[in-house]
């Protein structure tokens, strides 16, 4: 087995009363895609957003277990969240760009690192935007507004935002729930691409594609951990009835 | 059976229409009333060469002249200067007051009773009659405030008072109390429309909350902000009754700001336009020939509250229309 990035212990969580995650315990490989699969509500999301902990922005949430991000435990007393934000980048499901120009949605995470000079970020903009597949087609109108992208062109904006910031991790929650399929099938060309240089983790509704990019996959059913393993085992043969019918859309 | 509610309906419909339009013929009295015998003030005798000319100088010599004949005659000059001068500094202490307490409110705090319950006391502030204001402005700004000032720092006048009575300061603190309501309330109206995605987006690129806050939130906020000083503005600059207690006077021999040193003098009584409209009413009896001066001030007072609450609106309009292209794709 790879070297984990990223390990979960005995994670629970709850939001006041409502017990959302039980007992998870993973561990998530370097420059490997782990795919979380399940129906609605079953915590995939929740998961993903343990990883940067914002959850904590929700004052109901309430977090018990550990998280290792490099063998550090980043649930310990003071932790720094914007750094770990910084180092776990996330993409949100409905694309997210910021009421302002594409150059300067890019930039934004550099921004507040304090890189003001201008070469530097003209660079990593230039870059980042190549990583998302998106720098042909922005190219010469960096100065437009960024909500006058299409869907698909604002969700690998948000990537290559995530990306300036050069993080380790890189988290997307259902990234292409809310495109159309060639929009889908860049993102999807793009995590592939992507998984040489980042960790990624991908929480997903759609099988095919989690059969298609990830190299693992974790099976998430109320709150719990069912089966986890490698993307070619767990979907050619499920250990569970559970997985078994929830992979070939039998779930009820 | 049918026929009787058919009739009932059109009984309610026309009930209903007469009332809308009795309300439309009071405005449109108050309007034309205040129009016409305002504007009939400025308007030159029959015979005179270049009336036009002649109308608009009137016009230009009410504003900028001061009145006369114990505010009998002349123009309104130190009143329009006033409001404007003490409006203008409430403005100054009320947006920073009021959108920093809406941003601990909404941002910060947690959301709880005690959040709730702070929330509804400010909210009730506006519904507070604004003399009451006036008292506490006396009271605690005046006499309290006021009086320690000067103990502290114009000792060697005493016991001639120089903060601890009636002045501008006192009267647009009073304003700004009395409109803190409006800017924390259309902040934080403003604040709560920005989609969560925006903020979650923010955080997970490393920003703290204060960054978020102010490189993404607040400058999506700031038409709702506007909004709500505008709205205070308008509010502020019709209110007499609580300024009379903390600095509003009826004839003032000096305005306050001038060329001597410190230029603006935040002790001094001001004239204010509402109260001269009030004071040369007052003193004119039915079929008085002054009554034509309280119309023409009453007008120039209609057009800058109506002038600000226009703005107001048209500001809000895009608001929602740059709201609209935000969550466009969401």
């Amino acid at each position: 087995m790879q070297p984990a990035k990223i390990e979960i212990t005995d994670l629970s969580l709850r939001f006041g009363d409502r017990t959302v995650l039980e007992q998870i315990n993973l561990h998530l490989p370097a420059h490997q895609v782990t795919a979380f699969i399940g129906a609605s509500g079953c915590g995939k999301s929740t998961l993903l957003k343990c990883i940067n902990r914002l959850n904590d922005l929700n004052e109901l949430c309430h977090t018990l277990g550990s998280v290792y991000l490099d063998g550090e435990d980043i649930y310990q007393k003071y932790y720094d969240l914007p750094e770990l934000r910084r180092r776990v980048g996330m993409v949100f499901q409905t694309p997210n760009p910021f009421p302002m120009s594409i150059y300067d949605n890019v930039v934004f995470g550099l921004r507040l690192l304090g890189v003001r000079k201008r070469h530097k970020l003209h660079e990593v903009a230039e870059r980042s935007l190549r990583q998302a597949a998106l720098w042909d087609e922005v190219k010469d109108q960096l100065n437009r507004n960024a909500n006058e992208l299409s869907g698909g062109q604002q969700q690998r904006l948000v990537i290559a935002r995530a990306l300036a910031v050069e993080p380790d991790v890189l988290m997307l929650d259902e990234p292409a729930s809310a495109l159309d399929p060639i929009s889908t099938l860049k993102i999807e060309e793009l995590i592939t691409e992507l998984k040489q240089s980042y960790t990624i983790v991908l929480v997903t509704h759609n099988m095919h594609q989690a059969a298609r990019v990830s190299d693992f996959t974790v099976f998430l059913d109320q709150g719990r951990i069912l089966e986890t393993g490698r993307t070619r085992d767990l979907f050619t043969n499920p250990h569970h009835k559970a997985t078994e019918d929830y992979i070939t859309g039998r779930y009820a | 059976m049918r026929l009787g509610s058919f009739r009932q309906d059109l009984l309610w419909l026309w009930f209903c229409g007469s009332m809308l339009l009795l309300s439309l013929m009071l405005v449109a009295a108050l309007l034309l009333l205040i129009g016409t015998q305002g504007l009939s003030h400025f308007w030159p005798e029959a015979g005179e060469p270049q009336r036009l000319v002649r109308f608009l100088q009137n016009i230009w010599l009410f504003l900028s002249e001061p009145p006369r004949e114990n505010n009998q005659a002349g123009g309104i000059f130190p009143a329009l200067f006033g409001t404007i001068t003490m409006v203008f500094l409430m403005t100054l202490l009320v947006t920073p007051i009021g959108v920093l307490a809406a941003i601990y409110l909404s941002e910060y705090a947690r959301q709880n009773l005690m959040t709730r319950v702070l929330r509804i006391a400010i909210y009730n502030l506006a519904g507070v009659p604004s003399i009451v204001f006036g008292v506490f402005g006396l009271v605690f700004f005046v006499y309290i405030l006021g009086g320690s000032v000067d103990k502290l720092f114009y000792s060697e006048q005493l016991p001639t008072p120089t903060y601890g009575t009636p002045g501008l300061i006192w009267v647009s603190l009073t304003l700004a109390l009395l409109t803190l309501p409006v800017v924390i309330v259309a902040t934080e109206e403003g604040l709560s429309r920005i989609p969560k995605d925006y903020r979650s987006g923010c955080l997970a690129l490393g920003a703290t909350q204060t960054e978020m806050l102010w490189r993404v939130v607040l400058p999506m906020t700031t038409p709702a902000i506007l909004t709500g000083i505008i709205l205070a503005i308008a509010r502020a600059a019709g209110e007499v009754a609580p300024l009379m207690l903390v600095g509003v006077v009826r004839t003032a021999s000096q305005l306050p700001i001038d060329t001597t040193f410190p230029y603006l003098h935040l002790d001094r009584n001001v004239m204010h336009l509402g109260y001269h409209i009030f004071d040369v009413g007052m003193q004119s009896p039915a079929g008085s020939d002054v009554m034509p001066l309280v119309f023409a001030a009453a007008l120039i007072l209609v057009t800058l509250v109506i002038t600000l609450n226009l703005t107001a609106i048209i500001i809000r309009q895009r608001l929602r229309q740059r709201f609209r292209q935000f969550t466009r794709h969401h």
